[in-house]
């Protein structure tokens, strides 16, 4: 079992199977050994922590994508765009647990859990126009208007019919 | 007093790593390959991935950068590239609506696209030609730039056009970043005069196939360019002859040969 501490000091104790799916954690371990020690996430809140963790429970057993993986492995992953029912219930969460997620699954280095919550917040993007997408994620805009025109006239292209 | 609270981007948008990937998955991670297995999806005739790229480029400056660089990573046609131009210089025709050029390319305008253009990654889609609906004359055109390629960056192409001019616009793209080529042409002198200088100007090539040659010609220059490549995964090719067939043999990456052999 490994030990586990967050940022608000909760001390979770987790299957060694399940918690190295996150590449972070698992070569943190390759390097000290067995170890008794708890592993401080100061980057990741308990809550957050309990979903990843849940997420890597669900998941366990599955292959892991190795860092020598063949490329057209690589290309497989990228190509499948669906999130699978289970995920797409789990990232059923509130705008502030998504990006948490997403910033917890890029610190711990959980690649399928990281393309979830990408694939997640590009289909709220999806269609929507500038100002749509600065209100959904509180954005200013700091073109200026002429900025704006300009890389529109550029790229209009991709919008042509 | 009343107390407003000004509520602010997460800092998971300000990550270059994840905004990467958000705008990927966006683009069905289909940026830089050529053999698109899922073709994308117009709604009333606009393709929405590239549409919502084009959208977050101008939403703020720390998406822009990055949406452009997905965005441009790959394209069809080379129409874009003609499209970003000033619009006094590009126009369409009334009834075709083929790209026609109206006024000359200056330096300044080329300047002004360099930051699109070094952005391509891939350029073709199987089986569709990349020089999209331009004239011959456009094609001349876009050969006047002041750089030894057009796209520096270029990884990937497919091309299919056989023409005089668009053979020579094909040269302008044979950059040394390249690693995958795909050509549906039929063999004319000019065609076979660039392709037996492949193996030196592209000599990281990994992927390479032609279709439309005619066999017995094409074998000088599948000897000339097999035989400059050390990192050649794929062949596929009409024919090939003894030493270039004895060179592949000594490719410790090649995994896929496809040729007739030519004694």
């Amino acid at each position: 079992m490994v030990h586990l501490v967050t940022s608000d000091n909760v001390e979770f104790v987790v299957d060694k199977e399940v918690v190295e799916r996150s590449v972070l954690i698992k070569n943190m371990l390759e390097d000290v050994g067995e170890t008794d020690q708890s592993i401080p996430l100061a980057n990741v809140s308990s809550a957050v922590l309990r979903k990843v963790i849940e997420y890597c429970e669900h998941h366990r057993g599955e292959p892991l994508p190795s860092a020598d993986a063949d490329q057209n492995q690589d290309e497989t992953r990228k190509r499948t765009t669906d999130i699978s029912e289970w995920d797409q219930k789990f990232i059923t969460v509130d705008q502030e647990m998504l990006f948490e997620i997403i910033l917890a699954a890029n610190y711990l280095d959980i690649k399928s859990l990281l393309d979830v919550g990408c694939k997640t917040v590009a289909n709220m993007i999806k269609g929507k126009t500038p100002d749509e997408i600065r209100r959904l994620f509180n954005i200013v805009n700091d073109f200026t208007p002429e900025e704006e025109a300009q890389i529109k006239k550029e790229n209009e292209w991709a919008e042509d019919r | 007093m009343p107390l407003t609270i000004a509520l602010l981007m997460h800092s998971c948008l300000q990550i270059c790593e994840v905004l990467r990937n958000i705008f990927s998955a966006l683009n069905n991670y289909e940026d830089i390959t050529l053999d698109v297995q899922e073709p994308s999806r117009p709604v009333d005739g606009v393709d929405v991935r590239r549409q919502t790229l084009a959208r977050l480029a101008r939403t703020c400056r720390t998406f822009s950068e990055l949406a452009l660089d997905v965005l441009w990573a790959h394209i069809d046609t080379l129409n874009p590239v003609v499209q970003c131009l000033p619009r006094h210089v590009w126009s369409r025709h009334r009834h075709s609506r083929s790209l026609k050029i109206d006024s000359c390319v200056l330096i300044v305008h080329w300047r002004g696209i360099e930051k699109y253009l070094i952005r391509v990654r891939a350029l073709g889609k199987l089986g569709r030609s990349a020089m999209g609906d331009m004239s011959q004359e456009l094609a001349h055109t876009l050969c006047s730039h002041p750089w030894p390629f057009l796209l520096p960056r270029l990884e990937k192409l497919s091309w299919s056009d056989s023409s005089h001019e668009s053979t020579h616009l094909l040269s302008n793209l044979l950059s040394p970043t390249l690693t995958e080529l795909h050509l549906h042409a039929t063999g004319n002198l000019f065609m076979l005069s660039v392709l037996s200088n492949l193996g030196v100007t592209c000599p990281l090539m990994k992927s390479f196939s032609t279709t439309g040659f005619n066999s017995a010609a094409s074998i000088p220059v599948s000897k000339a360019v097999v035989c400059g490549w050390h990192q050649l995964k794929t062949l596929s090719t009409e024919a090939i002859d003894g030493p270039a067939l004895f060179h592949l043999s000594t490719l410790p990456f090649l995994t896929t040969c496809n040729s007739h052999f030519y004694p």
